[in-house]
């Protein structure tokens, strides 16, 4: 009975003094304060598992058509290089101020149902955007597509292929 | 001066939500497909079969190749 008592005692100055650590404002929220090693693991091994179970049944379409390269290409050197950045190019300031700082995405390509996943929904407390608001699936792989090649791509072949040639007509919108 | 800063938000989130995207609005600043590297990668050697091969060269047959029109529009 007593260890019972005990038990719940410690757990109420547990709730008391967590409460009391959330008002008290000395939580550093600023993103240029990294995370401890074990707030990093905690955050880093939820995403990873979250993503991983969310994702496991979605059907990877035949990425290795050119056309989806030649409607990716142009997508991602819109909306997504200020942030993971193109072959040959520098960081940026949103490369270097966001926390978590984006994956360089020309370095090496994850998963295509990890980062279909990641591009539709988003990421939360990360700068990170969820895409599939505004875009429909189409589109998102052949972003995917794209990102699955663009580790290999040279700067002018990134340039060819990310240019939005205004003859070619485009169809999804 | 207190009444600006919310005013001041409100056109910036205003202005965020036009600058929404839609190809259509990229197009007068879009840059042409620089073929002409295409040339110095040597395409004989490259890959015939690699899907970055075959979108380089599909972008590119309209700049390189404006000759090889159908025979009507000759
Ligand atoms: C404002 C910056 C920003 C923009 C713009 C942005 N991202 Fe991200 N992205 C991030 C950040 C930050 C992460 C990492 C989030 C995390 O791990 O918690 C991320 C993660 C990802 C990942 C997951 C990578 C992996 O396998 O772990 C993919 C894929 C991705 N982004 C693709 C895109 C694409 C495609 C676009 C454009 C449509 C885009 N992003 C636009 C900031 C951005």
């Amino acid at each position: 009975m007593a260890t019972i008592k005990t038990l719940l005692l410690a757990t109420i100055a547990l709730c008391i003094g967590l409460a009391a650590f959330i008002y008290s404002g000395a939580y550093p929220v600023g993103a240029d304060v990294p995370h401890t090693a074990f707030t990093n693991w905690v955050l880093e091994t939820l995403r990873d598992r979250s993503i991983e179970r969310a994702s496991k049944d979605i059907q990877v379409p035949d990425l290795d058509d050119p056309e989806l390269l030649i409607e990716g290409g142009p997508d991602y050197n819109e909306m997504c290089v200020g942030c993971h950045l193109k072959p040959g190019g520098k960081e940026s300031e949103l490369s270097q101020g966001l926390y978590p700082a984006p994956p360089d995405l020309t370095k090496r390509a994850s998963d295509p149902r990890r980062q279909f996943w990641a591009i539709k929904h988003g990421i939360k407390a990360s700068g990170m955007p969820a895409w599939g608001p505004t875009h429909d699936d189409q589109r998102i792989w052949a972003m995917v597509a794209f990102l699955q090649k663009l580790p290999e791509l040279t700067p002018q072949q990134y340039q060819i292929l990310t240019a939005r040639d205004e003859e070619a007509p485009d169809h999804h919108h | 001066m207190k009444i600006f800063t919310p005013l001041l938000i409100v056109t910036l989130l205003l202005t965020l939500a036009a600058q929404a995207h839609d190809p259509s609005q990229h197009k007068d600043k879009a840059e042409k497909p620089q073929c002409a590297a295409l040339k110095d990668m040597d395409i004989k050697k490259m890959d015939k079969q690699d899907p970055v091969t075959q979108a380089l060269i599909k972008k590119c047959m309209k700049q390189l190749h404006p000759e090889e029109k159908p025979e009507t529009e000759k």
